[in-house]
This record gives C-alpha cells, sequence and structure tokens, in this order.
C-alpha cells in the first residue's frame, strides 16, 4: 500500500489514539467518583432513599414514696411533613395556620422545603391533632412522642424539675437522673424509592426509662406547700423554703420552695422560680447555728449544759469591737444561753474553741460543702478556712454570721441531733427500677458519727428548752413534743454591703417528736413583712406542718391526751428516751378532732401522792394529782419531781397530761390545763425572750 | 487473500463477555421496574434475550458472509434507501413520548435510526474507496458524502433524537480522517457540527437546561439535573467493589431507564469500579482488535467497514458513558451490546459480524 498504506496506518494510530484519550478521561472521572467521592455519595444516596424518624423514648415515671405518680409520660402526637408528598403547600399552611396559631409562611416553608422529612409541630394538643387528622392533608403525618405530665402541677416542682422540648431533663430529678429516666431513642427507617412508596422499614425501639420511686410524701409536700403558700400570704415574704427529712437516715419527705412553678409549663414562668431554694439559695443561718457552736464546745469538754457563763449585760469586745447581744442578759447557763439565744454567751465558746477547732467542727457538721443530695444545684455554702478568718470572724460565726448555708445543710444538722448525732447524706431518690433489665438500684443511707451520745443528748435537752421555754415556744404543738432553734438574720444590702436593719431571713430548724423524731424541718422565710423574728413567723410555720405531718404518719402524740374509754386503759406517757432512738412500730391514733381534752373523770377516779414524792433517778416518777392546784404550786411540784411542766391557762388546774398516779420517767414532760384563758396556747407559753433573737 | 478463515477469539470474547453482562444486568436493573409496570420481572429480560439471540444469530451469519459482496451499488443503495425510508416513515406513525423513533410491529419495536448508522457506514465505505484518489476534493467526495450525512441526520434529529446524529457524525468524521481528510476539512466540520449542533439546541429550549444541567447539575437537583445526579449517586455509592447484584437502590425508580440509557451507572453501583473498568477494558480491546482488523485489512472497503463498524460500537460506548458519568449533555444513547433496547443491540452484533469477516480476511 506503499505511503497512502503509511498514511491510512498513521491515520488509524490517531483513531486509536483520540479514543484511547476519550477512555482515559473516562477512567478518571470512574475514579474520582468511584474512591475519592464514595462515602459522599454513598451518604447522599441513603439521605434520599431513607427517612430516618427518631423515636423518642418514654421516660421513667417518677412516684412519691407510696408509689404516687409525680411525673408521667405521655403518648401524644406530633406532626410531620414529607414535603415530596404535599400537593398544596399553600393550602396546607394556611389550613395548619390557623390551627396552629403559626405564620402560613413559616409552615409553608418547611411544607414545601427539600428532603423527605420536616417537623411541622411537636407535641400537639388533643384538639389540633383531632382538627388536622380530620383534614387528611396529603403529605402531613404523626409520630408519637411522649411528653412529660406533672399531675400534681406545682407539686414538689422544684425536686422534680422539668424536661425541656427537645426531651432532656431541665432541672430537678429530671435532670439530675436524666441518663437513668431519659431511655434511649430508637429509630425509624424507611427505605423508599424514587417515587415515594416506602418499601421497607427498619426499626430500631426505643427503650423506656427506668422508674424512679422518691423518698418525698406527696402527702406531707402537700402539707408543707400548704404551709408555705399560707405564710408567704401571711408574711409577704419574697421567698421561703422548707425540707421535711427523716433525721434516721437522711430521706428527705417534703422539699418546697416559693416561688413556684408549674413544670407543665415550665416556660411560663421566670427562671427564678425553677430555683430549688432548699439546696440553692446560701444565707446566713443565724442564731440555728448555735448548735454548732455549742455542740462542739460540749464535744471538747470545754463547757458543760449547765456551766454558768456571764452574758455581760449584753455586750462583749473581741480584739476592740463591741458585739451587742440582742438582748442584756445576766448569767445563763449554757442550756439557757441556747434556750434565750444569747450572742456573747455563745460568743465565749466559740472563743474557747478557738478558730480552728471552731473551723474543723463547721466541717465536720456539714457546712461549707455540699451535702451530696442527689438533686442539681447545690450550694456549698460559704464558709472561709480558719486561716483566712479575722480577728472578730470567731465571734461572728459562733452565732451564725460571716457564714453562709443552705436549708438543707441545716436540716440536716438537725437531723443529726435528733438522730443521737450522725451525719447523713440527705437524698431524694429511694429505688430506681429498670424495667427492661429488671435491674433495680436502692439507695442506702450514708452517714458517719459527727458527735458523741453524751453531746448530743446534752443540745437535745437545750434545744428542747427552746421550744418549751425559749425562743422557739411558738413551734410547741399541743400533742407533740420538739426541740428546736429559732434564727434571724440580718441579710446584707448588696447596695451598701453592710447589714440591712430592714432585710432579714426568719428560720427554724428543728425536730418532733423530741421523745422519738419522726421528722426534722427547717423553715426558712426570706424578707418577711412586719414580723421578722424566726421565733415569731418561722416557728409557728414549723409547729403547723410538723403537727400535720405528725398526724398524717399516725405518730402517737407524745404528749398524751386521757383516752375518751376509761376502760380502755389509761395512755402513759412515751417514755422520754434519749434523742436517736429509732420509732418504733406505731399503732394508728384513735379518731383525732384535734383538740386536747382532759377528762376529769379519770383524775377523780386516782390520786396519788404529790408532795411526798421525791426524784429517784431513773425509777421513774409518779405522776401527781395536779387538780385544783394553781400554776406556781403545780411548777414548783413539777420542777421538784424532774418533770417538764407545760401548763395553759391560769387560775386551778383542771386536766392534766398524765394519770395521776402513773409512773413516768425523770424529764417527762407533763401538761397541765388550767381553768381559764387556756385557748391560745402561743400567750400561754410565751418565754421570757420571744421576740428578739438573732 | 488469506483463504485460511480464522476468526479473531480475543474480539468475539470481548463481545459475548459484554453481552453476557448486559443480560444480567438488563435482569437486575429491570426487574423491579418490570413487575411493578407489568406484572412480570422478567418483562424486560426476555426481550432482551430475545434480542440478544436474534443479534448473536445476525452477527454468526455475517461473519460468514464475505464481505466484499457489500462493494456494490445496488447493496449499498438499497440499504441506505431502506434505512432512510425507515426513519422517514416514523414521522407517519403515532408519537410514542413525544418523539418519532419507534416502527412498531407484532408487539416488537424497532428504531431505524440504528440501522442508519449501519447503511451510513456501509455507504462511507464503499463511496470512499471509490473516491480513494480524490477524498479532499469537496465538489467530488465531502459534498456527496455530506449531502448523504446531513440528509440522514437531519432526518434522525427531528424525531427529535440528537444523540444518534451525533454519534453519526462522530463516525463519520473518523472515518474520513482515517481516510485521509485535510486537517482544515476537519476543523470546518467540527465548526459546523458545534454550530447546528447549537441552533438545535436553542430551538428546543429544553435541551439549554440539560446542556446546562451537565456542567452544574445540583443548581437544579430535582429538575434538569436530576437524572445526573441520580446517575453519579449510583456510580459514587456503588465504591470499588460495588453493593452487589441486584442489591442497588438507585435503580429503583431514581435512576432514569436503568437497563438502557444509564445501565453503565446499574453496573456502577452494583459492581463498582471493579464492573465499570472491566466494561471500559472490554471496549478497549474491542477497539484495539476491531482497528487491527482495520489496518489489516485486505483492501481499502474492508479497512473503512472495519473501521467504521468499530467506530460505531466505541464512540456510541464511550459518548454513553460519558454521559452518565456527568462528562458530556444527557442523551439518550444506549450502551452497546450491554444496554436493553433490541434495535440497537441487533444492529450493532450485526456489525460486529460483518468486522468478524474483515477481519478474518485480514492478512
Amino acid at each position: 500500500m506503499g505511503i497512502r498504506g503509511a498514511r491510512l496506518q498513521r491515520r488509524i494510530a490517531i483513531v486509536a489514539v483520540l479514543m484511547g484519550l476519550w477512555a482515559a478521561v473516562i477512567g478518571v472521572r470512574l475514579y474520582s467518583l468511584q474512591v475519592v467521592q464514595s462515602a459522599e455519595y454513598r451518604q447522599r444516596a441513603s439521605d434520599q432513599r431513607e427517612r430516618v424518624i427518631e423515636i423518642s423514648p418514654r421516660r421513667g415515671s417518677i412516684y412519691d414514696r407510696n408509689g404516687n405518680e409525680l411525673a408521667v409520660s405521655i403518648e401524644v402526637d406530633s406532626l410531620y411533613a414529607d414535603p415530596s408528598h404535599v400537593e398544596d403547600p399553600r393550602a396546607a399552611a394556611e389550613f395548619l395556620s390557623g390551627v396552629l396559631n403559626e405564620p402560613a409562611t413559616d409552615l409553608e416553608s418547611r411544607l414545601d422545603s427539600e428532603g423527605a422529612f420536616s417537623w411541622i409541630r411537636r407535641k400537639l394538643s388533643k384538639p389540633e391533632a383531632d382538627r388536622i387528622r380530620a383534614a387528611r392533608i396529603p403529605g402531613l403525618y404523626f409520630q408519637k412522642e411522649f411528653e412529660r405530665y406533672y399531675p400534681n402541677r406545682e407539686l414538689a416542682s422544684h425536686v422534680l424539675g422539668f424536661v425541656m422540648r427537645d426531651g432532656e431533663g431541665g432541672s430537678g430529678l429530671e435532670y439530675r437522673y436524666d441518663d437513668l429516666i431519659g431511655g434511649s431513642g430508637g429509630r425509624e427507617v424507611v427505605l423508599r424509592d424514587a417515587r415515594n412508596r416506602s418499601f421497607q422499614t427498619l426499626e430500631q425501639q426505643p427503650t423506656e426509662g427506668a422508674h424512679l420511686t422518691t423518698t418525698i410524701d406527696q402527702n406531707i409536700q402537700y402539707i408543707v406547700e400548704r404551709e408555705v403558700a399560707r405564710t408567704i400570704a401571711a408574711t409577704r415574704a419574697r421567698a421561703m423554703s422548707v425540707v421535711v427529712m427523716d433525721p434516721h437516715g437522711g430521706e428527705v419527705l417534703a422539699m418546697a420552695s416559693f416561688p413556684q412553678f408549674n413544670p407543665n409549663e415550665y416556660g411560663r414562668y421566670p427562671q427564678e422560680s425553677w430555683r430549688n431554694r432548699a439546696v440553692a439559695q446560701v444565707y446566713e443561718p443565724g442564731s440555728t447555728f448555735k448548735i454548732v457552736t455549742a455542740g462542739a464546745a460540749l464535744e471538747q469538754g470545754l463547757t458543760t449544759l449547765e456551766e454558768l457563763i456571764d452574758c455581760q449585760m449584753g455586750h462583749i469586745y473581741i480584739s476592740g469591737h463591741r458585739i451587742n447581744d440582742h438582748k442584756p442578759f445576766g448569767t445563763l447557763s449554757v442550756r439557757e444561753i441556747l434556750q434565750y439565744s444569747s450572742d456573747v454567751g455563745i460568743i465565749k465558746l466559740g472563743m474557747r474553741l478557738g478558730d480552728p477547732l471552731l473551723a474543723d467542727y463547721i466541717t465536720r457538721m456539714g457546712f461549707g460543702r455540699k451535702t451530696g443530695i442527689d438533686l442539681p444545684g447545690e450550694e456549698r455554702g460559704l464558709f472561709k478556712p480558719a486561716a483566712e478568718w479575722s480577728n472578730v470572724s470567731v465571734g461572728a460565726i459562733s452565732m451564725g454570721q460571716e457564714i453562709g448555708a443552705t436549708p438543707l445543710q441545716v436540716v440536716n444538722l438537725l437531723s443529726m441531733v435528733a438522730n443521737g448525732g450522725t451525719l447523713y447524706r440527705p437524698y431524694v431518690v429511694q429505688r430506681a427500677e429498670d424495667l427492661r433489665t429488671g435491674r433495680t438500684t436502692e439507695t442506702r443511707p450514708e452517714g458517719r458519727r459527727v458527735l458523741s451520745e453524751p453531746t448530743v443528748r446534752e443540745l437535745h435537752d437545750a434545744l428542747r428548752s427552746v421550744v418549751t421555754g425559749g425562743t422557739g415556744v411558738n413551734a410547741a404543738m399541743a400533742a407533740y413534743t420538739a426541740a428546736g432553734k429559732t434564727g434571724t438574720a440580718q441579710k446584707i444590702d448588696p447596695a451598701t454591703g453592710a447589714y440591712s436593719p430592714t432585710a432579714f431571713v426568719a428560720s427554724f430548724a428543728g425536730y418532733a417528736p423530741a421523745t422519738r423524731p419522726e421528722v426534722a424541718v427547717v423553715v426558712t422565710i426570706d424578707e418577711p413583712v412586719g414580723p421578722h423574728g424566726g421565733g415569731e413567723v418561722a416557728a409557728p410555720a414549723f409547729k403547723r406542718i410538723v403537727e400535720e405531718t405528725l398526724r398524717y404518719r399516725s405518730v402517737p402524740p407524745d404528749i398524751p391526751r386521757l383516752l375518751p374509754d376509761p376502760a380502755g386503759g389509761r395512755e402513759a406517757a412515751a417514755p422520754e428516751t434519749a434523742p436517736g432512738a429509732r420509732p418504733e412500730p406505731r399503732t394508728p391514733p384513735a379518731e383525732d378532732d384535734g383538740s386536747w381534752r382532759i377528762l376529769d373523770a379519770v383524775f377523780e377516779a386516782e390520786a396519788g401522792p404529790v408532795d411526798n414524792a421525791s426524784p429517784s433517778a431513773g425509777a421513774g416518777v409518779p405522776v401527781p394529782d395536779f387538780r385544783g392546784r394553781g400554776v406556781r404550786q403545780a411548777v414548783e411540784v413539777c420542777r421538784r419531781l424532774g418533770l417538764d411542766c407545760r401548763y395553759q391557762g391560769s387560775g386551778r388546774a383542771i386536766g392534766q397530761s398524765h394519770v395521776p398516779g402513773g409512773i413516768v420517767p425523770m424529764g417527762a414532760r407533763v401538761e397541765i390545763r388550767f381553768s381559764a384563758g387556756h385557748d391560745g396556747a402561743a400567750d400561754a407559753f410565751r418565754a421570757p425572750t420571744a421576740a428578739g433573737d438573732r | 487473500m488469506a483463504r485460511k478463515l480464522k476468526p479473531d477469539w480475543i474480539l468475539y470474547a470481548a463481545v459475548l463477555a459484554l453481552v453476557a453482562m448486559g443480560s444480567i444486568l438488563v435482569f437486575s436493573s429491570s426487574a423491579v421496574l418490570a413487575s411493578e409496570a407489568y406484572g412480570n420481572a422478567y418483562f424486560f429480560s426476555f426481550r432482551h434475550l430475545v434480542a440478544v439471540g436474534l443479534g448473536l444469530a445476525a452477527m454468526f451469519t455475517l461473519t460468514r458472509i464475505d464481505y466484499t459482496l457489500y462493494r456494490n451499488p445496488a447493496v449499498v443503495f438499497s440499504f441506505l434507501s431502506l434505512a432512510t425510508v425507515l426513519i422517514a416513515l416514523t414521522y407517519f406513525l403515532p408519537a410514542t413520548a413525544n418523539t418519532h423513533r419507534w416502527i412498531r410491529f407484532a408487539g416488537f419495536s424497532f428504531q431505524p435510526a440504528e440501522l442508519a448508522k449501519l447503511a451510513v457506514v456501509v455507504f462511507l465505505a464503499y463511496f470512499l474507496e471509490r473516491r480513494r484518489d480524490r477524498i479532499n476534493d469537496a465538489r467530488f467526495t465531502l459534498l456527496p458524502v455530506g449531502v448523504v450525512v446531513v440528509a440522514v441526520c437531519g432526518l434522525i434529529a427531528f424525531q427529535p433524537d440528537l444523540g444518534t446524529p451525533a454519534a453519526l457524525a462522530g463516525i463519520v468524521g473518523l472515518m474520513l480522517l482515517a481516510a485521509g481528510l485535510h486537517y482544515r476539512w476537519i476543523a470546518l466540520a467540527g465548526v459546523l457540527a458545534a454550530s447546528a449542533l447549537g441552533i438545535l439546541v436553542y430551538m428546543y429550549p429544553y435541551r439549554v437546561q440539560r446542556v446546562f444541567a451537565f456542567i452544574d447539575p445540583l443548581s437544579d437537583p430535582l429538575g434538569s439535573g436530576y437524572q445526573i445526579i441520580q446517575s453519579l449517586t449510583a456510580m459514587g455509592s456503588g465504591g470499588v467493589a460495588g453493593v452487589g447484584l441486584m442489591a442497588g437502590q438507585q435503580k429503583l425508580f431514581y435512576l432514569p431507564e436503568p437497563h438502557t440509557d444509564f445501565i453503565f451507572a446499574v453496573i456502577g453501583e452494583e459492581v463498582g469500579l471493579i464492573g465499570t473498568l472491566t466494561v471500559l477494558m472490554l471496549y478497549g480491546v474491542f477497539v484495539w482488535r476491531g482497528l487491527r482488523a482495520s489496518s489489516r485489512a485486505p483492501d481499502l472497503f474492508g479497512t473503512y467497514l472495519a473501521l467504521g463498524v468499530t467506530m460505531m460500537v466505541a464512540i456510541q460506548a464511550l459518548f454513553n458513558m460519558s454521559v452518565v458519568l456527568g462528562l458530556l449533555p444527557t442523551k439518550g444513547m444506549p450502551l452497546p451490546f450491554l444496554s436493553y433496547g433490541g434495535s440497537s443491540l441487533m444492529v450493532m452484533l450485526a456489525g460486529v459480524g460483518i468486522l468478524m469477516n474483515v477481519s478474518q480476511r485480514s492478512g
């Protein structure tokens, strides 16, 4: 073929090269698509094929100690759209706008978006869902979700907390135990083709969250919250909190704060109202803190309950600084220092201890650090190490100033005294039950002894005196004995940095029945208007809460009434045992009309020796017949016998709490009623220094 | 001339491998579609296998027919006329999907445009051999060639079908190039073809969209870019090894024409880079053996015939793959030997038969 042939071969080669180049371009493109960008396209493929719907898990319920539901999850409908199925986005948007109260343009943009899934509105109300369902708009679908519901509304809201829109706990137990009760979400994967017919559904079931059983008692919580509302109304205070604990082990029976909120619609309340003040509010405890100082001094053997201390008629100098007592006192026993809340007296005890020792006891009794309660937002309080104290700090701190504490820390301190010296970690969740795994976690009390039993017994005696005849007489109840301590702390004015003359935190912390403590309670009232003493405003609230709580819990009165049925036997006074005794199994009380009734007939039936009775330690004391005697005489007799005498009214004695001739232990409380003016317990039991303690 | 007729087994093997792959993938890509549309998963596969059978029969028959028989004006021109008339006939038949591409007969349909490609190749081989000394003569060679090609392409283009004329123009161009056309003519042809294409694109605005869609498919993912995005998605998600035969998801109504024009994307998804490179390599083998036959043909007619048939397959294959890969604007064009589509398959296999005969007689 010669030259022509050669040219032909060359031209064919050119054709081959052109083909080869084209093929090379394709090869490179294949490599880039199938190797380099493969993952990206794989994602794109699954995005368009799969519609992934998150299925929210059912949150575990929260129960009170008796199994009442405090927080439950209920099934609700959420509305979503598959925009590729929506035929007329504008019309659909306009319809939905009318039902959901949302601008039609916003809805339309979601109905007309790219992709196969878009939430329109989550957690619809029933009527909303019904209306939309009835409209049968193509492309709109419902997904079952769970909404948190708090059947008791505000009740225990600060303990429970709330659940946010995204299903996560936002505060309280809902937040603290979110991992446990939140469950884990499921997924529904719908595989679809380009014509949007789903042809395969893979489902990953959500797992339900664990259920919590709390130590809260719904009824006690209710009692507390009703009292909080009543006290707020009466005192027009800014804020308030109450904690009721079982002193034996640290169970919190009720915990309430004001301002309150309804967790079903938490968003409508100011954030301030979500705060659980019982654990998050730090205040100067004031006189209630004297328990710590006195306890430390007694424990260290630096004093005894009956040691007489010169209270210097109202003031003391520390490093040249004069500190005034709220009231001039002469010489008081240590018991009386607590009873009447003498500042000078307690400062002297604090100074005996000295900075390091006092600081050490403060820490031991749980101040300046978190109690470890299973609630979020707990504050540790304000407490400086001894090294940072000024010369006057020891004085200020001894009487509860220059130190910040939470109501929970204070009630925990009282629990410690009530149970005989063990400081427990307070807790709210008794039990967590994981229904899926069947595993149940129980909370066990954790405590450590911080004061010895003799010390606690002495403290207990002093705290009893506070209620029987000290600053806390307003806490005294008709049927139950109580012990406790008042506190009236001036607040520091944030503007001046000095103590405000008008803003106070009134508090009372105590426990009852004093004989066998069942509950420890703290009441703090922030800036009450008008009367502001802890004994004036907090003690009555304490009294009402405790009275109702003990009655609800069927705790037999330890200030016995005489039974209406003589044949049924006479109820002996509950022996005044040392604090720390566990309550014994109790019998339901007789029907209680709330009044203290004395049956004179009993008095006539028996009469024992009165004047000749002499105290004999340990052997018990026969109860005299006080009937017909005057007040002074009765009190005198009681003192001689070593009985704790309480009386109501004046004139002649007409009734008494114990059957004459019955044997009671020494120190037992005997209540006597006199013929006139016995309707106001508060009047009758007015203590020498009812007002003006610090 | 060699009397010892030795078939090119390599060429056979490449073609048969492609046909076999095609048969499997047509089933894989059409089964869901077919049972959805016709209640019979084998609807397309069965028809495809019928076409394969007919095509292979044609191939083996033509392998045995001496290609010099076609070097007869009566054969060449009646073949060309037949193809042209059949194309013209489509305009008098009811349109399918707004196009006049099909002649339907007894349950089967036929695309005369496919036949026209082979007719043009035979005509060109015959004519270029006749004008071997005056290839660059405008009046005696290029004008007649131009008239025939433009007439056929024009008829097809107005069906409307832009892919086939473009492929045909490419085949003719390469044959002319091999025949010794001056580069200045090639340049001129290129300019003319480009402007003709441009005019057509502007006459049919939806084609403009398609053109832009291939440049930036994501600009309109649900509109004109949709096909390309779905195709690239299938390709990319296949990765190196693919998701497995039958397991592809993109063919489930995402890919347009998964068993015809976009079967390469199904290969990409189900068999991955291994599959796509195998296909590319098999075409490479085909082109290699085809060009080899062309360059060794005993006469120029054989050379041009072999070259034309090889280009007919190669250009269409490369064009189809480029479209599927988003390198060229979307044009409906089957992948030779692989795609469902009886007309194309049978014409291609018939062409291979001719090529085989040429190669048997090569020196």
